[in-house]
């Protein structure tokens, strides 16, 4: 067979034939309804300020696990990541193993809202939260789920608020800010954050979006959509991509003293690891996570680098810590099917042995 | 709304089918192989992606505002691969006249590239336009910049555009001789600090004006780059044991390659240092121009920006205060509950509790110390 195996009349025809395909999904894409996000039932909680807290009825399975558990988004786009589609919803598959599944979005903060320091966030509204869920049900201790940057703040609440947390589980979360193939981290260390938070107030979800998407731009700008083109000939097909889309480019925000420290502390000085990052008064130390700690991370994520959440084990306090590698992408541990099949099992069977 | 915008589909299918048709018909193969001379790169018209242009500019307003967004990055996308076809298809037409051996299709696109990369090094405004719309990719992290200057100000992403040269360095000597000129006027009188304030805009304008071109020349840089990473690749095909049997897979090639390139080149110190310098100047400009604005609202004796934020935090601290103050509330409520119950049916585990009034909490060092490396097990999961 020769390397390349290209005739004009053929290109033409490919051509030809991709036109028609796109002719298609445009009908596709025209007759697709009003775009849907988060799909299971779930009622309110507690509301603060733009912060609402949900607990998701359980439609199928009822509630066989005791002890409820918290998913901790990140304040990077919305946690409706989670629950995105009918077959493809982290909180469903942990309520179809019997867990009590409850949610913060935090919402989209605006100008007012720019002082809202990491404290607030952790010490205040996560606190505030776990507080309603254990009174409800009448329990000392909760476990804790945190997702990406809500890892990071639920490794610092854990630390702080050991006698509340009864299990914790990181998915995609950095620790060490550090490693050599953290892009997001090289590029954070030129940029004078104060002339930064200073000048916008909050950092626009937009800045923060194009700068993931900048990561690989030729394939997350570029290539994705003519990729999508064979496939958008199939209606529900079309209807899932635009739903992704829509979550990719729903960015709230970011509270400007928030990002502050976070860049700081974080990307610039890589204090968690150092059990230097000041929270109110309170210094956290991961040396004081002594509760059960599973961390979940994606072999091909290029945001969160497995190197970046690896190290958590040499810093916890933990005697039980465990690792759950999925070969797959920062969004793809939420969305694909293989991740449906195994990661909210892999949650339930681990907190099942542990929520004795 | 639907059966029109079908037509309108339609319309273009039948046109474009007709296209193809009419274009076949001029075909170097079936005109026995007519002689056939390759075109050079920077003349070549984009009768395809110009045709679906058009059509795009028709169908627009059929197209809901929740799929029009992702529609225009589908269309610049499509635009951009049909305008790639067209260019390597002007050189497989040339490689189908001269015979079917690898050699000679290699050499063929070889001389495209060549004569590609000859045209993106001319240093002109419209050599680098070409480049960064060469395949339509080639520009993606540049326009990614200019969107995010778009979101964050008033200005257009491209505002500067028009101030580019070539010779960016020669630019900048000029604007340079003319802002010392304009730097060594001395301010006067009360107007000093206005003046001053001017003075300012100017030099941090001037400033993102060099980080843009310096981060633009970087681009450009990478855009050669990743037109040889791709003729090496093309040239190597075999030895690496690959085939390209279709026009995506040679869109996917070139994909690879400037990721491959991107990727090498977005860790290094140069280009972490252009990008921090261009979102500094950026800034810098952008908060001056605040201040100059907050001058102004000063004068006409409305609310600043500057006061805005003073009440902002005044809120937020009161806010804090608040919210402390009730947690505190809370808990000596359920201690005075406890209290004046004479049996408690449960013991009280679930207080509320005041973290103003916590300890912090100790490090179980002693726990840390007798564990076993060992108990911190390491499940991956199967691949399946």
């Amino acid at each position: 067979m020769p390397t390349i195996n290209i005739t004009p009349d053929k290109a033409i025809q490919e051509m030809m034939d991709f036109t028609q395909k796109l002719g298609k999904s445009f009908k596709n894409l025209l007759n697709a309804e009003e775009i849907t996000t988060g799909v299971t039932l779930k009622e309110i909680i507690y509301q603060e300020d733009k912060m609402i807290l949900y607990r998701f009825i359980p439609e199928v399975t009822p509630v066989k696990k005791p002890i409820p558990v918290l998913i901790v988004y990140a304040l990077v786009n919305r946690p409706y990541m989670t629950d995105i589609q009918e077959d493809r919803s982290t909180v469903r598959g942990l309520l179809n193993e019997g867990l009590d599944v409850y949610l913060i979005d935090w919402g989209y903060p605006d100008g007012a809202d720019q002082y809202l320091s990491m404290d607030d966030y952790i010490n205040g509204y996560l606190d505030r939260c776990v507080d309603v869920i254990r009174k409800r049900h009448a329990m000392d201790k909760i476990n804790l789920l945190g997702i990406c940057q809500g890892g990071t703040f639920s490794l610092c609440y854990s630390s702080l608020h050991t006698d509340k947390i009864k299990n914790l589980v990181t998915m995609v979360t950095p620790v060490d800010f550090h490693t050599p193939d953290n892009l997001l981290s090289r590029w954070y260390q030129n940029i004078d954050v104060d002339l930064l938070v200073d000048t916008m107030g909050n950092i626009p979800g937009e800045m923060l979006n194009y700068t993931f998407l900048s990561l690989k731009p030729y394939r997350l700008m570029g290539q994705k959509y003519l990729d999508m083109v064979d496939v958008l000939d199939d209606p529900e097909t079309a209807k899932n991509f635009l739903r992704m889309e829509k979550w990719i480019f729903d960015s709230p925000d970011q509270a400007g003293e928030t990002f502050r420290q976070f860049t700081k502390d974080f990307y610039h000085g890589n204090k968690l690891i150092k059990g230097e990052v000041q929270l109110g008064e309170q210094t956290v130390s991961l040396n004081n996570i002594t509760m059960p700690v599973l961390n979940i991370y994606a072999l091909q994520d290029h945001l969160v680098p497995p190197s970046a959440t690896r190290p958590l084990k040499d810093y916890v306090g933990s005697g039980d810590y465990e690792e759950l590698a999925f070969k797959g992408g920062h969004v793809g541990i939420y969305v694909s099917g293989r991740a449906q099949q195994t990661i909210p099992k892999a949650i339930g069977d681990w907190l099942n042995k542990r929520s004795k | 709304m639907s059966t029109d915008s079908f037509s309108i589909v339609n319309d273009w299918l039948s046109f474009q089918k007709k296209y193809w048709e009419t274009l076949s018909s001029f075909n170097p193969v079936n005109s026995s192989q007519k002689e056939s001379t390759q075109q050079p790169f920077n003349f070549i018209e984009n009768p395809w992606s110009d045709a679906l242009q058009n059509w795009w500019k028709k169908a627009l307003p059929a197209a809901t505002p929740s799929v029009q967004d992702f529609f225009s990055q589908l269309m610049d996308q499509t635009k951009f691969y049909l305008q790639a076809a067209e260019h390597m298809n002007s050189a497989f037409q040339t490689a189908s006249t001269l015979g079917h051996t690898g050699s000679q299709w290699q050499e063929a696109i070889n001389k495209m590239l060549t004569g590609m990369k000859e045209t993106f090094s001319i240093v002109s405004p419209d050599g680098q336009k070409t480049l960064h719309n060469w395949m339509g990719i080639g520009e993606l992290p540049l326009e990614n910049w200019q969107r995010i200057v778009s979101s964050l100000s008033v200005m257009p992403g491209d505002f500067f555009q028009g101030l580019n040269t070539p010779d960016s360095m020669r630019m900048k000597d000029k604007v340079q001789a003319h802002l010392d000129q304009f730097m060594s006027a001395p301010g006067l009188g009360h107007m000093r600090e206005r003046q001053w304030l001017y003075q300012e805009l100017y030099r941090l304008g001037v400033n993102y004006q060099t980080a843009f071109q310096e981060y633009t020349q970087f681009q450009n840089g990478l855009g050669l780059k990743s037109i040889d990473r791709f003729q090496s690749t093309f040239s190597n095909l075999e030895k690496k044991g690959m085939h390209l049997d279709s026009m995506r897979s040679v869109y996917d090639l070139w994909v690879d390659c400037c990721e491959e390139v991107y990727a090498e080149s977005a860790v290094t110190d140069e280009y972490v240092a252009l990008r921090g310098s261009l979102i500094n100047a950026l800034m810098a400009l952008k908060l001056h121009s605040r201040t100059m604005v907050d001058e102004v609202l000063e004068g006409l004796n409305m609310p600043t920006k500057r006061e805005l934020n003073t009440l902002h935090q005044r809120a937020h601290e009161q806010w804090r205060e608040n919210k402390k103050m009730r947690n505190e509330l809370a808990s000596l409520k359920e201690q005075i509950a406890a209290i004046s119950k004479p049996e408690p049916a449960t013991p009280a585990k679930s207080k509320t509790p005041d973290r103003t009034m916590r300890a912090a909490p100790t490090a179980k060092n002693s726990e840390k110390n007798t564990k076993q490396a060992d108990q911190k097990k390491s499940l991956t999961q199967p691949d399946s």
